[in-house]
Order: structure tokens, then C-alpha cells, then sequence
């Protein structure tokens, strides 16, 4: 990726317009099923990231989120951040704030091509891998946003494939329960 | 790429200075007896050459076992990198 690429993606582009049936998710299997775990005793406990593009945008080359509502027993140590093996950058950490911007949690997610299509509008971004963290009940996981360059939407989004490109397409966070009853919808609105 | 061929000179490799593989992240042991649950191997740059500093590093692992997979044998980029895979094999603390 140039430098030229990167700097388009982060710097100045047009924002759109949020579209309620894409979302930012978070699962506990591959699939996107499943969005309420109990997590108490597994040694390993696996948490999909996964992208929903069943909106306007079927395709997408990056991502930007962070995720709220972990516990202060989390840590990067017993729950470290995953990238899934088919993105090309993952620059910060979704959980944990890092030196890249220390005042806040959140990641940035690249791939080298588009990806997702018409008929895989599932894009996996990302695990989160729970090895054992001490975990209380009722634990609320989103997917929120956070500011990593100017102009950023006060959204999670997706940056969009052709022209114009890397677009950043507002879409809405995922929430996930741990040790508690299943949300009412693994899909919630993020956007202020 | 003929011409990057022509102009660069790669600088020699120093033994003082190396990506290593490491039981902790002290950089100190480097043999494991890996039974238990989660074993963490670390892959730290050791400096200690002319190049005190670094922007980045690539490297791969070989070696390991048929049984390993992407499932069972996680890279977890260093925190204090950028995460560049494609351009950096490995995003590495440095020592």
C-alpha cells in the first residue's frame, strides 16, 4: 500500500451516510449466529469480529471501531487482540488503548483489495481470545466509534471500494453478552 | 527492480543483532516445554549491533509442527506496533 493510499484512507474523505443493515458485529462463532456467551470456566473463549454488509455497501476495504464495556480484569495479556489473517493492517487495539493513540482504545483495519461481495457479505475483521480473564456476570460488549485522524465520523465505518474510494461508510455497532441473558439484537445503533 | 537492485546496498548482517524467539519477553530463554494450556513464545528484535533502532522488521518462522494451525497458534502483533502484515511479516518489540 503507498503512502499515497494510506494517507487517502485516514485523511480527508467524504463521510456517508450511516445504513442500518450493515453493522460492525459481535459473535461467537464464525458464522455471525450467535451474540450471548457464558464464558466462566473455558480456558479459551473466541470472540468474532466480523463485519455485516447487508446495506448499500457490499464491499469495503478497512474498518475503524473500538469496542466498549470490557471489564477492568481484561487485559492485553489474557485477552489479546487477533487481527483475522486475511486484513493487511491492524493499527492499534480494539480493547486497549495503545502508544499509537493512549488516550483511547480502538483499531484501524486495512485490506489490500476489496473485499465481501453479493454473495459473502460477511467480512471477518478480527478475534478477540479470551484466555481465562476473570469475567463477572451480565458483561455488555459494543462496538463503538472513536476519533483516530480529522475528519473521522462519530461512527464505527467501513471505507468503501471505487470511486470515490475508501470512503467511510458509517455503520452500527454489535454488542455482545457475556454470562448473561442474549440481547434482544446482536445489531445496536453506535452513531451520536 | 533492476535499478533498486543497482543502487541499494543491503547492509550486512551482524551477528550482534537478530529477531529471536524467546520463552518471556526478557528475551532470555529460548527453550519451552510446552504442555500446559497456553505457552507464549515471543519474537523480539535484539539490537545490540550497529543498528540501535528500528522502524520495522520481516521475518517468518519455520519449523513448526504439521498440528499447528491458524486456530491453535496465534500471532498477536506487539502492541507498540503498527500491525503492518503485508509489509512487515512480523511487527516486533524491540530490546
Amino acid at each position: 500500500m503507498s503512502r499515497w493510499t494510506w494517507f487517502s484512507m485516514t485523511g480527508f474523505i467524504v463521510v456517508s451516510s450511516p445504513a442500518s443493515a450493515q453493522y460492525i458485529g459481535l459473535f461467537t462463532d464464525a458464522t455471525a449466529t450467535s451474540c450471548v456467551a457464558q464464558v466462566g470456566p473455558n480456558p479459551r473463549v473466541d470472540l468474532h469480529v466480523i463485519a455485516i454488509l447487508e446495506g448499500d455497501v457490499t464491499e469495503m476495504t478497512g474498518a475503524q471501531f473500538l469496542i466498549a464495556g470490557i471489564p477492568a480484569t481484561w487485559t492485553p495479556e489474557n485477552v489479546p487482540w487477533v487481527p483475522d489473517v486475511g486484513t493487511a493492517i491492524s493499527l492499534g487495539n480494539p480493547l486497549f488503548p495503545t502508544p499509537l493513540h493512549p488516550a483511547t482504545a480502538g483499531v484501524n483495519i486495512a485490506f489490500s483489495s476489496c473485499v465481501g461481495s453479493s454473495t459473502s457479505r460477511r467480512v471477518p475483521l478480527g478475534r478477540v481470545v479470551l484466555f481465562g480473564p476473570p469475567t463477572e456476570d451480565n458483561v455488555h460488549l459494543r462496538v463503538s466509534w472513536f476519533d483516530l485522524v480529522s475528519p473521522d465520523p462519530n461512527c464505527p465505518f467501513v471505507t468503501s471500494c471505487g470511486i470515490p474510494g475508501y470512503l467511510k461508510v458509517c455503520v452500527g455497532g454489535g454488542e455482545i453478552v457475556l454470562n448473561g441473558d442474549a440481547p434482544s439484537s446482536c445489531q445496536v445503533a453506535a452513531a451520536l | 527492480m533492476e535499478m533498486l537492485r543497482r543502487v541499494v546496498k543491503w547492509p550486512q548482517p551482524s551477528e550482534a543483532q537478530y529477531i529471536g524467539v524467546f520463552l518471556g519477553p526478557n528475551a532470555t530463554l529460548c527453550a519451552a516445554d510446552v504442555g500446559s494450556p497456553r505457552v507464549d513464545l515471543h519474537i523480539i528484535a535484539i539490537l545490540q549491533g550497529e543498528v540501535t533502532e528500528t522502524t520495522g522488521a520481516e521475518s517468518r518462522i519455520v519449523g513448526a509442527p504439521a498440528s499447528w494451525t491458524q486456530e491453535n497458534v496465534l500471532w498477536v502483533p506487539d502492541i507498540g506496533s503498527a500491525g503492518l502484515k503485508s509489509l512487515h511479516a512480523c511487527a516486533l518489540p524491540t530490546r
